[in-house]
């Protein structure tokens, strides 16, 4: 066996001692199963989500819908990059198995992401919608929330995700505008803030969104980002660590301590999000079920109407 | 019961190499199900491996500093009883 010092990335920071995650392979064995007797992927391990041990071990993981290359190729993102001619059409079972694994797990709420379709008509949405109205038709009590792309900026295809009423509609804005154009592939930062703008004005869903940190931005453009987030009705903001995947990836300009992250929790509650996650290894789907009943439990008059209709 | 313990897959299908940074254990210790076995670096985090039954190490099949990949015998280990007497070991 070749002996090395590290695994980072060449020339990054060495990692500190805020990045250290337990793992214990017997106590994800029953997901991991329960995934391939179904044949469901996951953001979980398809983005090589540093949390996969623990979330797993608590019977839960975050499905990703239209298989398992990404038709964009974001220079940040662990999800493989697929060439034309390697997407498979949607499976149309695969709504209702994801259902069934939610039943299997026990979910009380279900969270589901894609890769990106930009090849697909209307990006895949109304295969969201379908998970959507399949997990509550098999789960009536399960709690829903989706992670979608911008898709490709198609307003009716935003529409028919919106119209399947998930509990939480989340798109990620990522990073700041300044590093848009050279970190996201094929996305626009006012698109993404017009998708949540648009997802708050149907009032029918908690708006989530989250950023990365460490990619080389500086304070003063990420708190004009919280302030244009905040401004589109945005209710929950993760704010994130970006762990770089490789050396093909975008380079890590820095490691963000818990500290700082408390201090960037705070400059955006004060800006009256209801909601925000920040801390090292906080992805878009930690904690996701209390969350949702924070801006919940914040908000009683909005959503007692909501569920009134 | 002999058995050999290996450097687990961090995630379906995963053949990544991971540098193991850091042993826990040394042979002779009696370890519980959930402590610490060792650490491994891959290129996001340091995985802290855990013991998945109560087990006494046998020997050691790699070094600090050793490129693993899953799949890999890293240590010659025996599961232990709950009722074996084993000398006290901290918790790791």
């Amino acid at each position: 066996m070749a002996a090395l010092e590290s695994r980072s990335p060449a020339g990054d920071p060495k990692k500190p001692e805020w990045l250290r995650v337990r793992y214990n392979a017997g106590e994800t064995k029953e997901v991991l199963e329960l995934l391939k007797k179904l044949g469901l992927h996951t953001v979980c391990s398809g983005a090589n989500c540093p949390n996969l041990g623990e979330c797993w071990a608590r019977r839960t993981a975050t499905f990703m819908i239209l298989g398992d290359r990404c038709t964009r190729n974001c220079r940040f993102c662990d999800v493989p990059h697929g060439k034309a001619g390697e997407f498979l059409p949607p499976d149309p079972g695969e709504p209702r198995r994801i259902a069934e694994a939610a039943r299997d797990l026990k979910l009380k709420h279900a969270v589901v992401t894609c890769v990106t379709r930009d090849d697909l008509p209307d990006g895949g949405a109304s295969v969201f919608a379908a998970v959507i109205r399949e997990i509550r038709d098999l789960n009536p009590e399960t709690t829903v929330e989706v992670l979608v792309s911008d898709l490709g900026g198609n307003e009716e295809a935003l529409g028919t995700v919106l119209a399947a009423r998930p509990d939480v509609f989340n798109h990620n804005v990522e990073t700041v505008p300044s590093l848009t154009p050279k970190i996201r592939s094929g996305a626009k930062f006012e698109r993404s803030l017009a998708v949540l703008r648009r997802a708050k004005e149907t009032g029918r869903s908690v708006v989530k969104t989250g950023l990365i940190l460490g990619l080389g931005e500086e304070d003063g453009e990420l708190f004009e980002t919280f302030r244009a987030i905040r401004d589109t009705g945005c209710d929950i903001l993760t704010l994130s660590q970006y762990l770089r995947p490789s050396q093909d990836h975008w380079p890590l300009a820095r490691y963000v301590s818990p500290a700082e992250f408390d201090r960037y929790r705070e400059e955006a509650l004060k800006l009256g999000f209801p909601c925000v996650l920040a801390a090292p290894l906080v992805r878009s789907s930690y904690k996701a079920a209390e969350a949702m009943e924070a801006v919940r439990a914040a908000d009683v008059h909005t959503f007692s109407k909501v569920f009134k209709e | 019961m002999k058995i050999e313990l290996k450097m687990p897959a961090l995630r379906p299908d995963d053949d990544a190499l991971s540098v193991l940074c850091q042993w826990n254990v040394k042979p002779g210790d009696v370890i519980p199900a959930g402590d610490v076995l060792f650490e491994v670096e891959t290129a996001k985090v340091v995985s802290q491996i855990e013991a998945e039954t109560r087990l006494r190490i046998l020997s050691l099949c790699a070094e600090e500093g050793d490129e693993v990949a899953p799949g890999t015998v890293i240590a010659i280990a025996e599961t232990v009883e709950d009722e074996d007497p084993a000398p006290e070991t901290e918790g790791t």
